[in-house]
């Protein structure tokens, strides 16, 4: 894990305060939209919803290409000095060939290797189980995340949200966010030692709204270089000094660092085709401001909070399968259902998705922001053990045949999205005290399970 | 005269529409000169055209440039309006006002400006404060611009204590049986809103409008 291209940390800081001047909404509409629709058309990139899984190398090939023009006529923009940090193509491409092949997150024997994979590949992908962004209280964030870290299929744990600190709301930009920072960081490892797995890598810090958690609760005694520290991105292509300082910082550690872009559909960057692009231009950009090891997604359906429409899931995996044939960029997504923990509607998205990124190249699956990750406890770590599953039993398969998998389940959840399938919460689906789901929620469980065998997708096979 | 009249409000329906902000204008004043009454034009056009475009962006015939765009340019007819309206002894009406913004140290702002516009295109006059909005700036513009309801949006569990905050303040200077607050966001529940008081709460950028219409028919 040769980490040559955090090299240009100085020079990313450089162009943030010299960069072209731009308003924040001209940013966004005036060079944003119009770049988007034009590239899409000058490229020929077009959603097919009889084809949501593609396989036409050309079209992964134009969108990669695509991707690159906007990288390069747009750049990112930081809020805090309204500039746009920009780089010429060459500059991107040369990032591009130095950013790393592969990862190692977490310490000794708990640790797990990431690898770069490409469309159709067979090499294993990395499974996070966790519950980003979804609220928890204080008394059950250690049943919750210890949930998942005794789950043999997760490999990398990835933290839920605290709502409190010893009561108290955490607010950003306050003492309580360093405090909530620390506070995580002291139940995690709780979490770890009770599952015997020290040496696991933590997704963190999940309350760190600007720089201050981060900074703070990843120093001496808290969240270790090993761990997977994380700098998102504002949507649409958006940094500023709270998250160019997580990237200093996190640099400076020698820390693993996960980035990530969540585009809205529907939003500044348009449909499936804009979603796509935005999609393959935003890891390619991120590469050379954040410099990160892995980078993650997860779009957002504005009314239905989730992303496992037939639109989004064409443009994870066109998206997926542009990047992962064109660079070695080990990418990382994140499963968000709009069905909650008890229901089969978000065992069928999950596998929906799983199935479609997986061969499509991704080197990390993540699951789940279960029931669109905004209602609090609404959490089960079968999430995990589903898409984890079934990300190894799918290594391999051909994109035709996920196709038609992907199509049955859509035909199968489509009809429940709208209905707002959030389930139950985790104390309703999982005896707290043993950690061990209700016999219901697992009987749900296997059902979905038998009948996803029945339609082709081989669980059970690929062990690794 | 008539015909003139029609084709030039279908012209004018059109360039709504299509987000063309200069042709709004000139269509909007050819059609003062036309002897259309300020009124009738945004009742009978502007509402129904933009309500239109709304629910054609709820249905992704269009996506968010496209819905702005649109809400620029009746911005622009409103204004001229507003002008013909004040130089008659007339008042501009609307639904409502609506004070919008998201929190103090939120600097996500997409999922306020689909509301922003949205409501906007239904009718309600807004008054869009921003992203990363204190307290104070809150309650300042809520006086200002005499508004009806205070709209707040939070993403993250982290910057929604600051809507707390927010109705906090409104109640130390006596000020918040005065507005109604209707939050949302990525970080909010029905049961958070209960919890600090608001008076709605909107899953999503479409019930919002519904929740603005409802609060104000109480």
């Amino acid at each position: 894990m040769r980490m040559r291209h955090r090299a240009r940390l100085v020079d990313v800081l450089n162009r943030a305060e010299t960069g072209p001047i731009i308003e924040e909404s001209d940013f966004e509409r005036r060079l944003v939209t119009p770049t988007i629709n034009r590239l899409i058309k000058q490229y020929d990139i077009k959603f097919d919803h009889k084809t949501i899984v593609p396989s036409d190398d050309d079209l992964a090939d134009r969108l990669f290409q695509a991707g690159l023009d906007f990288a390069s006529e747009v750049g990112l923009f930081c809020q805090s000095t309204s500039r746009r940090i920009v780089w010429s193509r060459q500059e991107l491409v040369d990032g591009l060939r130095y950013c790393p092949s592969e990862a190692i997150l977490g310490i000794g024997n708990d640790s797990v290797t990431v690898h770069a994979r490409r469309p159709e590949d067979t090499i294993r992908v990395t499974v996070v189980g966790g519950a980003y962004g979804v609220p928890v209280p204080e008394h059950l964030f250690v049943p919750v995340m210890y949930s998942y870290a005794r789950e043999p299929v997760v490999d990398v744990l990835e933290n839920a949200t605290l709502e409190t600190v010893y009561g108290h709301p955490i607010k950003a930009d306050s003492p309580w966010e360093v405090l909530g920072g620390w506070r995580e960081a002291e139940l995690s490892f709780q979490v770890l030692n009770r599952a015997n797995r020290l040496g696991m890598c933590i997704g963190c810090v999940e309350t760190s709204p600007t720089a201050l958690g981060e900074i703070s609760a990843s120093s001496w005694g808290g969240f270790r270089p090993s761990d997977w520290h994380h700098v998102a991105t504002i949507s649409e292509f958006k940094t500023n000094y709270d998250l160019l300082e997580k990237v200093v910082h996190t640099a400076r550690i020698g820390g693993a660092m996960e980035t990530y872009y969540n585009p809205i559909f529907g939003g500044y960057v348009g449909g499936a085709e804009g979603v796509a692009l935005a999609l393959t231009a935003a890891p390619i950009l991120l590469n050379q401001v954040n410099m990160a090891h892995t980078f993650g997604t997860r779009p957002d359906h504005p009314f239905l909070n989730c992303d496992t429409t037939p639109e989004i899931l064409w443009a994870l995996s066109l998206a997926f399968q542009a990047l992962s044939r064109n660079t070695n960029i080990l990418i990382s997504s994140l499963a968000g259902p709009a069905g909650g923990p008890g229901t089969k509607t978000m065992l069928y998205e999950l596998a929906a998705y799983t199935i479609a990124t997986t061969v499509s190249g991704q080197s990390m699956i993540e699951a789940s922001m279960s029931a669109g990750g905004r209602i609090p406890r609404h959490i089960s770590r079968l999430d995990a053990r589903l898409c984890g599953e079934i990300a190894h039993s799918v290594s391999g398969m051909k994109r035709e045949q996920a196709n038609e998998l992907v199509q049955h389940l859509l035909n199968i959840y489509q009809p429940d999205l709208k209905t707002n399938p959030i389930g139950r919460p985790f104390e309703e689906v999982y005896d707290v005290d043993n950690v061990e789901p209700t016999s219901e929620w697992q009987g749900i469980y296997d059902d979905v399970c038998s009948e996803l065998v029945h339609m082709g997708v081989p669980l059970g096979c690929n062990i690794r | 005269m008539s015909n003139t009249v029609d084709q030039t409000l279908d012209e004018l329906k059109q360039a709504l529409t299509d987000g063309d902000s200069n042709k709004t204008a000139t269509l909007t004043r050819k059609s003062l000169d036309l002897g259309v009454e300020p009124l009738a034009l945004i009742q009978n056009v502007i509402v129904p055209t933009l309500t239109q475009v709304g629910q054609d962006f709820q249905d992704f015939v269009i996506f968010l440039p496209e819905l702005m765009a649109s809400g620029d340019a009746a911005e622009k007819a409103t204004a001229i309006l507003e002008e013909a309206l004040a130089s008659s002894g007339q008042q501009m009406t609307s639904l409502g006002t609506v004070v919008i913004g998201t929190v103090e140290n939120d600097v996500h702002d997409i999922g306020k400006n689909i509301v922003s516009t949205l409501v906007r295109a239904h009718g309600f006059k807004v008054v869009d404060l921003g992203r990363d909005v204190a307290p104070s700036v809150f309650l300042e513009a809520a006086q200002k611009e005499k508004a009806d309801i205070v709209a707040m949006s939070s993403l993250m569990t982290t910057t929604r204590p600051s809507i707390l905050s927010t109705i906090n303040l409104f109640k130390e200077v006596e000020l918040r049986n005065d507005y109604k607050f209707i939050i949302g966001g990525g970080s909010v529940t029905q049961v958070y809103a209960d919890e600090v008081g608001a008076d709605g709460f909107a899953p999503d950028a479409a019930a919002a409008v519904e929740v603005c219409k409802a609060i104000l028919k109480k």
